[in-house]
């Protein structure tokens, strides 16, 4: 699902990256690497800002939802 | 007496600059790189015999930069032949950090890793003796702000100076971004531990929340503003007395070497006087303004205005980091001008700098104080001036907003770019450290600038109102020139005068105006206000004058200093003139028009 599925509080793994290149080079700097845990803890006017690698960066509402991640329920599914 | 060069590294937010200031202890120099707009640091220390050379690098997230800053660092990095490279990595997340310190491994050797904020990360463990292993490189673990860990830093710097690297191999690493994360990771899990989650204090629920954001933002904007201007007044009149000291001192001086009247007038009348009103006015709110943004910097604050207002400046054509210079350009325009170095994309960061001037710099505040309080009877700062000036600031930051959204849409248009903030925690700001970097850096800087810029306006004005072109002044000429233009726009040539001839400080308009319209031969410092209010009504003041006089205070050309900035920053005569002229015909348009 995309990343601005995610409701508040709640954890996901990041599966894919489908944005531009600089823009994808930047998130996997900023931690933002597949299979990494991220959690989406508050956001304002389309604004969100996620936990990942205990730092919090934040991305607009249009980024976010280039971001693909599994979360926690489907992947407890898969076991 | 041997000499080192080293460089300190590392991830925006990690503590650079506090290591920096530590190990150098002040003995600092803030620059610019040759022909490049970033800023440089460097220092000296000294280890026993030992000296060296420390350059703190702009804050990088990787080697393959994206702006100005990464490129300046990551340059410097791989070309300088440096003893020792100091990576600083935030410990509270390693992972992340560790991609930059391992891009470096590939390339270099003479490597110390510095883990800071050890005092916030007492939870974490990290084994520092397997992560040596791994990595072959010193570990050292410190709390900059408490400055506990920094003697071993020291001696293993001069360490890793002192070892001759021809016998170590360097790592073995891919380059691709997302290998060498997947590989940090592996190292964060085999070597950190997490004994539990810490959960800090959580001043962002309140900071973003959907009601509270908006107000408590502005209110911290007043709140800076106020204590701004009341703390500068007292300053401010305590400089101008001492000025007005050295004036009586300098005349008799004058007196004493018989010097003509044409060149103390021109000297003391124009140069002296000038300079000493700029910064007796620009000086003391400056003092202030900065240290407190700094504060505000240091504490994690600004990341979350950013992060709030994101969302309507996109909707504007602008970038979310935009609301940053805005706030920089009300201590000073030429600063928020060099702020707005923080935006990374071409277009958005040219917005903000075109835009930047709509807001109005401290030198504006005594002027806009002064036409605030002509509405308002009586006392001469109350809460109806207050709010009078709240009501022009928050004229002026809608004004920003519908200037981006046009040029947006016009000549800066393109695809909003991405944007990625990342939110420090809340850490208590070195108090210490800020209000000696802000005097330092900023506020020492800007006065130089002031007296560069005071002085030959001062002799320019005391000449054109001594000198005559045929039977009236050069400025009685220029002010019946102007004065046609001036009373379409309900203003008049005086005020237009003023305000050409105040270009190079906004500081001097006010005092501009007043010397037009009493027809004197010099600058007078503004001593009694309620005499401004009669002296303004009795040229021809009206309402309309004053809104004309506000408008156009808040939208007309850059001072000579923003413009030389602007110049410098974007290296283009074209947009120089661009914010130049679109500032100054808005404002012919607003007053002519409302």
């Amino acid at each position: 699902m995309r990343l601005t599925e995610l409701k508040k509080n709640s954890n996901g793994k990041i599966l894919s990256l489908n944005t531009n290149n600089i823009f994808k080079e930047r998130l996997l700097e900023v931690g933002f690497a597949k299979g990494t845990t991220i959690k989406f803890i508050f956001e304002f006017n389309s604004t969100f800002a996620y936990e990942i690698k205990n730092t919090i960066i934040a991305l607009r509402k249009e980024d976010a939802q280039k971001i693909l991640i599994e979360d926690d329920i489907s992947c407890s599914n898969l076991k | 007496m041997q000499q080192f060069k080293i460089a300190l590294i590392g991830n925006p937010n990690v503590g650079k600059s506090t290591i920096f200031n530590s190990l150098t202890n002040l003995r600092q120099h803030t620059g610019n790189w040759t022909g490049k707009t970033v800023i440089s640091k460097r220092g000296k220390f000294k280890i026993d015999e030992y000296n060296f050379e420390v350059t703190d690098l702009p804050g990088t997230y990787s080697l393959n930069p994206k702006s100005k800053d990464e490129i300046v660092a990551c340059n410097y990095i791989l070309e300088e032949n440096l003893d020792a490279i100091v990576i600083i990595l935030d410990k509270n997340c390693i992972a992340r950090n560790l991609l930059l310190a391992l891009q470096i491994m590939r390339h270099k050797k003479n490597i110390i890793l510095c883990l800071n904020f050890a005092d916030e990360t007492k939870n974490i463990f990290v084994d520092k003796n397997k992560l040596k292993k791994i990595l072959n490189v010193p570990i050292v673990e410190t709390s900059a702000k408490n400055n506990s860990g920094l003697n071993i830093l020291r001696y293993e710097i001069l360490k890793t100076c002192l070892d001759d690297y021809t016998s170590s191999k360097k790592l073995k690493l891919p380059s691709q971004t997302e290998k060498l994360s997947e590989i940090a990771d592996v190292i964060k899990n085999l070597t950190v531990k997490r004994k539990f989650k810490y959960k800090p204090k959580n001043l962002d629920y309140i900071v973003t929340h959907k009601f509270f954001a908006l107000p408590l933002m502005f209110s911290l904007l007043m709140i800076v503003f106020w204590i701004t201007i009341f703390g500068a007044n007292y300053f401010s009149d305590f400089l101008i007395k001492i000025f007005s000291y050295g004036e009586i001192f300098l005349r008799q001086l004058f007196v004493f070497f018989n010097a003509s009247t044409f060149l103390s007038g021109m000297l003391i009348d124009g140069m002296y006087r000038t300079l000493a009103w700029v910064v007796a006015v620009m000086l003391p709110p400056m003092a202030i303004f900065f240290p407190l943004f700094t504060i505000l910097e240091d504490f994690g604050l600004l990341p979350r205005i950013a992060f709030n207002l994101d969302g309507m400046f996109k909707k504007f054509g602008a970038h979310g980091k935009q609301s940053l210079t805005m706030c920089m350009g009300f201590g000073c325009n030429a600063a928020g001008i060099i702020s707005c170095r923080i935006i990374d994309s071409k277009r958005e960061k040219l917005i903000a700098i075109l835009t930047n001037n709509f807001v109005p710099c401290n030198g504006r505040f005594p002027g806009l104080i002064i036409l605030a309080s002509m509405f308002v009877s009586g006392k001469f700062i109350s809460l109806k001036t207050a709010l009078i000036i709240s009501m022009i600031i928050i004229f002026s930051i809608i004004l920003t907003l519908i200037v981006s959204k046009i040029l947006s849409q016009t000549i800066l248009k393109g695809a909003p770019s991405f944007f990625i903030l990342e939110l420090p925690p809340y850490r208590t700001p070195k108090f210490s450290q800020i209000l000696i970097r802000t005097l330092f850096d900023k506020t020492f800087f800007v006065l130089l600038r002031a007296i560069a810029v005071a002085i030959p306006a001062g002799i320019f004005i005391w000449l054109s109102a001594n000198l005559k072109l045929g039977s009236l002044t050069i400025m009685q000429n220029l002010i019946n020139f102007l004065d046609p233009l001036g009373k379409i726009m309900h203003l008049d040539g005086t005020i237009l005068s003023a305000f050409l001839l105040g270009m190079p400080a906004n500081e001097i308009v006010f005092p501009l105006i007043i010397m037009g319209y009493e027809k004197n031969c010099a600058l007078t410092p503004i001593e009694n206000f309620s005499n401004i209010k009669e002296i303004l009504i009795s040229n021809g003041w009206q309402l309309r004058t004053i809104i004309s006089t506000i408008i156009f205070y808040l939208s007309h050309f850059p001072c000579t200093t923003t413009l030389l900035t602007i110049k410098k920053e974007t290296g283009s005569f074209k947009w120089t003139a661009i914010a130049f002229i679109l500032p100054m015909l808005l404002g012919f348009l607003l007053c002519i028009l409302f």
